[in-house]
């Protein structure tokens, strides 16, 4: 026998929580796994458009958000980390009902989601943003166990301070590798702003120190505005090693400081591995998965193998758009719409995504690249979209990074109230 | 380490078959680059302050005579426009009154606000996001949208916006 979550005392019989389909008296009940960008603004949204007719849960195991967007700025000092964390607490006066524990399996058949702790909370409908985990052996030589040591510094949080920590010690002159992932993977860009600002800290701590990329892609997000920025603001300091050079078959050693490259050992003082990425994992407990992610529908999201399981954010399959806290907010407003409107008779409105990603180069010089998307056929579609040029005013590249710092306390402000 | 070198140890030691030797050769061709001088236009990589946005300028042209109208009338759809607004928020904020370097919506009126994003429509102001997002929505949608701005107490916003520096910035 199962023990039984309870949640609180709307929820507390055993027929509300067990028996989502002979519900008829009580809310319908929209279970929402994941509190990053994605998950905190669907319900978010759902409970405050809503308004008290539907059951919100947000099940998310920890208790404070270190958001991933942004983090590669505390990596420079431009930001500090109690800066990029979010607690859950203005969520639960919309009227969710936060869960911190962690979502272990569901049930499909039984409309049933099963928690660490052991209880299930039933659902009418699920939707899961658990965002990305590694693909295990996609470096060689490296896995999770070794992230203390190479850290990959993917997730925010703890990670990318470790990382800060680590830069901070490495000795003069010392060299410093990222070992890029392969597509498609969260926030494009983010590799690069991260090379960016850690030769922005390096060129003040540690002016001759070296950036090693090690990129299994033949290109990359923004490249020509990266490259153009490391040759203005970071000269003869980064390197980028693509697939052509060896930066696709690398070697890590973290117990000895060790990448190989094209057979050649290069010792590193500092080394930041982003591996292969795929959906959260309990996109693949859902058996949702294909490829490591989950295909949706492009009108709101619905998982191709159940329509009452939406995936959001970075897990989904979605089409065109990029894996970014921006795409994932966008796709938020989208579902919690058509789940209330399926739910609660609401309005339905035809949906709408966006996506923009700043990026900071350098203090003061920012970029950004962005697109309108639509529901297309079997995929959400790109639109038109825009990207910043080289050469630029330097005018235009301050405001634009000025602009990225208003968009942050905004969209925290959407996703966390 | 530039590209050519790391290659030219990386050849010489495939090449030569001496793996120990290349850790040494490799880590040598790391140490021995001269670092260059800072351009004259570098950075420090220790914090400016934020610029303003070029696009908070005063309106220069209405929008069309029908959406004028519609929106004079308040024809426009407040609750469409509550959805719509989902997209303005992600940048504006909830509030729709983001601080420096975004442009405020909230004290706009409803005209101010179809006239901001005629303007982004024609390219009369600079934002390639902005201009992308006006072009996007039909007359209807801007009437929505002014519809449900319009309803947002006038209190939200006071004392917001205000210009402020990177959290975290050391001088």
């Amino acid at each position: 026998m199962k023990r039984r979550h309870f949640i609180g005392a709307a929820v507390a019989s055993a027929a509300a929580l067990g028996a989502p389909m002979l519900r008829a008296q009580g809310r319908p009940r929209v279970v929402v796994v994941g509190g990053g960008a994605g998950g905190a603004t669907v319900a978010r949204y759902l409970a405050k458009d809503s308004a008290g007719a539907l059951d919100v849960v947000l099940v998310e195991p920890n208790v404070v958000y270190s958001s991933c967007f942004f983090s590669n700025l505390t990596l420079a000092d431009l930001r500090s980390p109690e800066s990029l964390e979010h607690g859950y607490d203005r969520l639960g006066a919309f009227g969710i009902t936060l869960v911190h524990d962690r979502a272990t399996g569901v049930d499909r058949a039984r409309r049933e989601v099963t928690l660490g702790a052991g209880g299930v909370l039933a659902y009418d409908k699920l939707v899961l943003a658990p965002g990305i985990d590694f693909v295990p052996g996609s470096v060689t030589g490296w896995s999770e166990a070794d992230d203390e040591i190479f850290p990959h510094a993917y997730r925010g949080g703890a990670q990318v301070a470790l990382l800060r920590a680590q830069l901070g010690a490495m000795r003069p002159g010392g060299t410093f590798a990222l070992v890029a992932p392969p597509n498609p993977y969260r926030c494009p860009p983010g590799p690069y702003e991260r090379v960016s600002m850690v030769a922005c800290l390096l060129s003040r701590i540690n002016p001759t120190a070296k950036v090693l990329v090690l990129d299994p892609k033949p290109s990359f997000s923004k490249q020509a505005l990266f490259e153009d920025g490391w040759a203005r603001h970071y000269p003869g300091v980064v390197e980028w090693i693509g697939p052509d050079a060896g930066g696709a078959a690398v070697e890590v050693r973290p117990g000895v400081g060790e990448i190989v490259v094209a057979g050649a050992v290069l010792r590193v003082d500092v080394a930041n591995i982003i591996p292969a990425q795929k959906a959260g994992a309990i996109a693949d407990a859902a058996g949702l998965t294909e490829g490591g992610w989950v295909p949706v529908e492009p009108l709101a999201l619905a998982t191709k193998a159940d329509p009452a399981v939406h995936v959001l954010g970075d897990a989904a399959a979605q089409g065109d758009m990029p894996k970014s806290g921006f795409s994932a907010n966008s796709q938020a407003k989208v579902v919690a719409n058509a789940i209330r409107a399926e739910l609660t008779g609401s309005r339905a409105f035809p949906p709408r995504y966006a996506n923009t990603c700043w990026s900071a180069i350098a203090p003061g010089d920012g970029v950004k690249v962005g697109a309108t998307y639509s529901a297309g056929e079997g995929k959400i579609a790109a639109g038109a979209g825009f990207i910043s040029q080289a050469g630029e005013a330097a005018e235009l590249r301050a405001a634009t990074y000025a602009e990225s710092f208003a968009w942050y306390d905004a969209i925290s402000e959407d996703i966390f109230g | 380490m530039k590209l050519d070198q790391v290659l030219r140890v990386v050849r010489a030691c495939v090449g030569a078959g001496l793996a120990a030797a290349c850790v040494a050769s490799a880590a040598a061709a790391q140490t021995d680059v001269v670092p260059p001088e800072p351009a004259p236009d570098a950075p420090s990589c220790a914090g400016v302050p934020l610029a303003a946005s070029p696009d908070a300028e005063s309106p220069l042209v209405d929008p069309a005579k029908d959406l004028r109208s519609a929106i004079a009338d308040g024809r426009g759809d407040r609750d469409w426009g509550e959805w719509l607004a989902g997209e303005c928020l992600a940048c504006h904020g909830p509030h729709a009154v983001a601080g420096a370097g975004i442009p405020p919506l909230a004290p706009l009126g409803p005209m101010a606000f179809a006239s901001a994003l005629e303007e982004y429509r024609r390219h009369l102001r600079a934002d390639p996001g902005m201009r992308l997002l006006a072009s996007r929505l039909a007359p209807d949608e801007v009437a929505a949208l002014a519809a449900y701005f319009a309803s947002l107490p006038p209190e939200v916003g006071a004392g917001r916006g205000a210009v402020e520096t990177p959290e975290g910035a050391r001088p």
